[in-house]
């Protein structure tokens, strides 16, 4: 009997990530690497919500070799499930679009290209922890955040989360001299958060105060503030897409919270601010 | 003979279609409508609520631009909006014979309340009151859009000019309307499937209602019939099984919109040439 019970405890965690396979991704951050590319690392974050049973918005954080270095690409993506593949009547993989989060004409951020640019694959594994996911190109003509392949191992996590904002100041991770203030945050009656940010600028931008808004689940837009007689004006093109995680800051094994603002239309260029 | 056996034929079409699309349409708020028949008073009565209603507008939007910093929150600029708004709107329900400023108002409400509905049932997701915002503004900016024409009408009514009709450009209007909310819908996928699929579908029947209040609603015959039969086949948002089955629905009424948005053009071509 004992040794019964010592045999579904060790089974168990298989038998529930076997069943995770075809129900979808679960929520978490998963490490991966380009196929066919022997440098540079790409890592997967997943959140659901409550809007969407199935749904999930996924981060796709492309790193250099080196961990903690800094972040160079920087895409959200609405994920929405597809249909199935059965052989033979049985569940083989299940699918999902992946459709890059961007900004409009008007400022808007929303998906400015209908057809997904990925298409992200979960074979049914047999239950064991090497068992894959992939990210292939949707062959759709999108080709927003970029469109290489991508394979992920379930065992393999990547050493990010997706966070709420904190108060506080956040530091440029290459320079010391560009900083950046949260204050005044505020949750709105739908849950998402909104904040005032005074930023110091960089080399590329100008600083000066912004507002901080989510617009979609852990998706921000950094917006100008501008000052008049009659009152205070913020800028409808988004400066910045924001997200907030807790992961690798400046020294590879130190876990920090931190702000990655990214060019709202190219995707790269992006800045990392560590919460001092 | 077969151009009239066509002709009716397409009639019948369009009194089944008109049957299944015109419903919830109650008396009109200004008497008669503004293409029947009104009277100089009330066409004059007509052009001052249209100008005073643009003015409303840009007020609104004037007390909310220099506000939205810090000192309003988004859910008190959306409740300013969408009350503004309604107020203006009141209770169109896209009749025919309202102005097109007033309906397109109507839209952005409406597009309002499915997310709000869907919200209440789900429990609200970060971004919902934001693309609540969102819509109000494009809203009044299509409204603002659509003042220019409506005046361009009541102009011609009150110079008594024949060839300005109301009612030769409302599949123009009917699709340009519905692709500005299937626009909004394509973001609101990545907040609540259901709602998405919910705006979706009420545009395409929006559609439908103002292709068959054209005049040339004869030529459209087949589409109106078409989209109507298989919109009925779409289940209420309401009674989707999950939100997996919303987003495979809401893949199929994209479908359904590329094929009827063709079928409008090739038929408008058509008209042209003949």
């Amino acid at each position: 009997m004992k040794a019964l019970i010592s045999f579904l405890f060790l089974i168990s965690p298989m038998v529930a990530l076997a069943g995770s396979f075809v129900q979808g991704l679960p929520d978490g951050a998963y490490h991966g690497k380009f196929r066919g590319q022997k440098k540079g690392t790409v890592n997967f974050i997943v959140r659901g919500y409550a809007g969407c049973d199935g749904c999930f918005i996924a981060y796709k954080l492309k790193t250099p070799e080196l961990l903690g270095d800094r972040t160079v690409d920087l895409v959200a993506y609405s994920a929405l499930p597809m249909e199935s593949v059965n052989v033979n009547g049985r569940l083989t993989s299940t699918r999902y679009s992946l459709t890059p989060i961007g900004v409009d004409s008007t400022g808007d951020l929303t998906l400015p290209n209908d057809d997904p640019s990925l298409i992200l694959n979960i074979s049914k594994g047999a239950g064991t922890r090497d068992a894959e996911f992939t990210v292939t190109s949707a062959q759709s003509g999108n080709r927003l955040g970029g469109v290489e392949s991508m394979v992920f191992l379930w065992s393999r996590e990547a050493p990010f989360e997706v966070i709420d904002p904190s108060e506080g100041q956040y530091r440029d991770a290459g320079s010391t001299k560009v900083s950046a203030t949260v204050t005044s945050l505020k949750t709105e009656e739908d849950g998402s958060h909104s904040a005032h940010i005074l930023w110091m600028g960089n080399i590329r931008q100008e600083g000066g105060d912004f507002m901080l808004k989510e617009r979609l689940p852990g998706v921000y837009t950094f917006n100008a503030v501008s000052y008049h007689g009659e009152g205070n004006r913020v800028r409808s093109m988004p400066t910045f897409i924001v997200m907030f995680v807790h992961g690798n800051g400046q020294f590879c094994f130190e876990k920090q919270d931190m702000m990655l603002m990214v060019n709202p239309v190219n995707h790269v260029d992006v800045s990392k601010m560590i919460l001092k | 003979m077969k151009f009239f056996k066509t002709k009716s034929l397409s009639l019948a079409f369009l009194m089944v279609a008109g049957m299944s699309v015109a419903h919830a349409q109650t008396s009109l708020e200004y008497p008669g409508g503004p293409h029947s028949g009104m009277s100089d008073v009330e066409v004059k009565k007509l052009d001052a609520w249209a100008q005073n209603t643009q003015l409303q507008l840009t007020r609104l939007e004037n007390e909310l631009s220099y506000n939205e910093g810090e000192s309003l929150s988004d859910s008190e600029i959306k409740r300013k909006l969408y009350d503004g708004i309604k107020e203006i709107a009141g209770d169109s329900g896209l009749k025919p014979g309202d102005l097109l400023l007033r309906q397109s108002l109507y839209a952005g409400i409406t597009l309002c309340d499915i997310i709000d509905a869907e919200g209440l049932k789900k429990g609200a997701t970060p971004g919902e009151i934001g693309e609540q915002v969102s819509i109000l503004k494009q809203t009044i900016t299509l409204a603002k859009k659509y003042y220019i024409s409506d005046q361009v009408y009541v102009n011609g009514l009150l110079e008594r000019r024949p060839e300005v009709h109301f009612n030769n450009k409302l599949i123009e209007f009917g699709v340009e309307l519905t692709q500005f909310m299937m626009k909004q819908s394509r973001k609101m996928i990545a907040i609540d499937a259901s709602a998405s699929y919910g705006m979706i579908k009420w545009s395409l029947g929006v559609l439908n209602r103002k292709i068959l209040d054209d005049d040339r609603n004869v030529a459209f015959a087949n589409t109106i019939t078409y989209l109507n039969q298989k919109l009925e086949s779409f289940p209420e948002m309401e009674n989707l099984s999950s939100d997996v089955d919303a987003v495979k629905k809401i893949r199929e009424l994209k479908n359904l919109a590329k094929e009827v948005f063709s079928e409008i053009e090739m038929t408008q071509k058509s008209l042209v040439q003949h």
